[in-house]
């Protein structure tokens, strides 16, 4: 069973459930309210033992059953007013906590396994990310981006601007997906990349991200979005980031095409 | 120079800088209680950190951080000090000198069923542990312990464990609005060992409440402290495991049953050693300063 949480109006989420339709594979979904408010949970540890599970629409799924989930939360979450706000406070941080120890103990692939800095909202995590991508794949961190920094307080899921000077590129379930726009060199370049793409998604658990590359005065990488928003995105390039996405999930099963 | 950021209204900034000083090494200070006097700049490669007696020209050798908890919802307060801890943090992440500790790396205890997750991997044993909004699951979990739980946040918001008794059965009720930690209750002496690069100070504590912290925090209780020891094995795992998390400095905590069995329970990135070294007289600060001072870097791209 596969598991996905996030909004419903997702356009990504609507075309896994699709896929997954097409497939005839099971798919669950929860909101993301639901998920932090009323899905029930245990998660037990001890020295040599970690075991848990989820409570889905009635039913109890261990969470050695799942076998892949797909995080689509926009951390829109909060927890009611009718918490003071001291308790609220605390009430979100004790959620966020568990739900991440939890996710974390499982084994079954999940698009994204967000750090903790995703989950903290931390500003440094979106650049830390793009440091270590661009480390991975030998090319700079474009000069004009050193200063870029997530607007506001907090970093939210962005789309693909448009820029003459940026080519964007997909990476989903190992596969790389040009956006619109993105030249046929800088494709080839990173197809080249497979293995530092591979070390790089398995150190940071982002398995779908966008990156963003500067060519005004040499190719660099621009930022790297672990939550790209595809609402405006050609149809043909989302239904193949969400093949790939449920083909890295279930290797052994064919999608439909 | 050295940099300290950090709060003045912390117990462990003023005994950082006592001590600074007597090492007569020069130092910067960034008080995060007073955010709106400091300004972080990028010039080229170099962050230039300017405001009170910073001028964005003195080279940083080493940093070290203790962020500041605004202790206040007041949004006058707390805006401007997570400003500028954003403003630090990014330029933490591309310092090129040493940082105790970068704040992207110490995460783990955000979430304490994860961090004991990350402790039993290195072969610490782990109390058994619940983490849950199920009421039933938590009395389950009660009665297998046979009645002998403790319970605490599962976060790093400050709480305190508490022993499960009769009263508590009555709030079970109240799990599913927020998760809860259970643990089994390992009686016994407490540990805590801190990690300063190669070097570890091992605390022994004993107080009348389970949770010691209670004892001296809330209940202003004595509580007994000294200096101990503890097999090389455990050390070795507490210096391994600090250092595979990215960081210089850690607490972590031990809870050493009447058999002899020696559980871990978290690990700190961020411990407030002058609580233990001002019981314990061991010379935490002064290590901690050593390590600071001692340390060599070729080139710096942090000012002050």
């Amino acid at each position: 069973m596969i598991l996905s949480c996030g909004t419903t109006n997702d356009r990504l989420l609507r075309e896994l459930w699709t896929l997954s339709g097409e497939a005839a594979w099971s798919i669950e979904h929860m909101e993301e309210r639901e998920l932090f408010e009323s899905c029930a949970f245990a998660l037990e540890r001890s020295a040599n033992r970690t075991r848990g599970f989820l409570v889905v629409r009635g039913r109890r799924f261990d969470l050695r059953k799942f076998e892949g989930v797909i995080l689509r939360l926009r951390q829109a979450w909060w927890p009611s007013d009718e918490f003071d706000l001291q308790d609220q406070v605390f009430v979100y941080h004790e959620t966020m906590a568990s739900w991440f120890a939890l996710l974390d103990s499982m084994k079954c692939p999940i698009v994204n396994r967000f750090g903790l800095g995703w989950w903290l909202h931390d500003l440094a995590y979106p650049l830390e990310l793009r440091t270590r991508l661009a480390h991975a794949v030998a090319l700079p961190v474009s000069p004009a981006a050193t200063d870029y920094v997530p607007q506001g307080e907090r970093h939210w899921p962005t789309a693909r601007g448009a820029s003459d000077d940026v080519e964007s590129i997909y990476r989903a379930g190992g596969r790389l997906l040009p956006a619109p726009g993105c030249g046929r060199d800088l494709l080839a370049r990173l197809s080249k990349c497979g293995d530092a793409f591979s070390a790089w998604e398995e150190e940071t658990g982002i398995y779908l991200s966008r990156i963003d590359f500067d060519r005004a005065g040499g190719l660099c990488v621009k930022a790297v979005e672990a939550f790209p928003l595809l609402e405006e995105e050609p149809d043909d390039l989302v239904s193949g980031i969400a093949r790939a996405l449920l083909q890295a999930i279930r290797p052994r099963r064919e999608v439909g095409a | 120079v050295i940099l300290l950021l950090g709060s003045s209204s912390d117990h462990v900034f003023p005994r950082l800088l006592a001590e600074l000083g007597r090492s007569g090494h020069s130092f910067a200070v960034v008080d995060e209680d007073h955010a709106a006097r400091y300004r972080i700049d990028r010039d080229g490669d170099a962050w230039r950190i300017r405001g009170d007696r910073c001028d964005g020209t003195r080279p940083v050798k080493a940093i070290f951080v203790r962020h500041a908890v605004a202790r206040t919802l007041d949004p006058d307060v707390i805006v401007p000090m997570s400003a500028l801890q954003a403003d630090l943090n990014r330029m933490l992440l591309f310092a090129s000198c040493s940082v105790i500790n970068r704040p992207s790396k110490a995460f783990s205890n955000y979430s304490k069923a994860y961090q004991l997750g990350l402790l039993a991997a290195v072969g610490f044993d782990v109390p058994r542990t619940l983490v849950t909004n199920i009421p039933e699951e938590a009395l389950r979990f009660h009665e297998e312990c046979e009645g002998r739980t403790i319970f605490k946040g599962a976060s790093n918001v400050m709480s305190f464990a508490q022993v499960w008794k009769a009263e508590h059965f009555e709030r079970v009720r109240l799990l599913p609005s927020c998760p809860t930690q259970f643990q089994e209750f390992v009686a016994g002496a407490d540990y805590r060992v801190h990690i300063v690069g190669e070097e570890a100070f091992v605390t022994r504590l004993e107080a009348s409440n389970e949770d010691y912290r209670r004892s001296a925090l809330a209940d202003g209780e004595q509580i007994k402290a000294e200096p101990a020891e503890l097999p090389y094995e455990v050390i070795e795992r507490c210096i391994r495991l600090t250092h595979q998390l990215g960081l210089i400095v850690g607490g972590i905590d031990f809870k050493e049953a009447a058999d002899g069995r020696l559980v871990a329970l978290e690990l700190n990135p961020y411990p407030q050693f002058t609580f233990y070294e001002g019981r314990s007289g061991q010379r935490i600060t002064q290590a901690i300063v050593a390590h600071l001072v001692s340390t060599e870097v070729a080139r710096t791209n942090v000012l002050a």
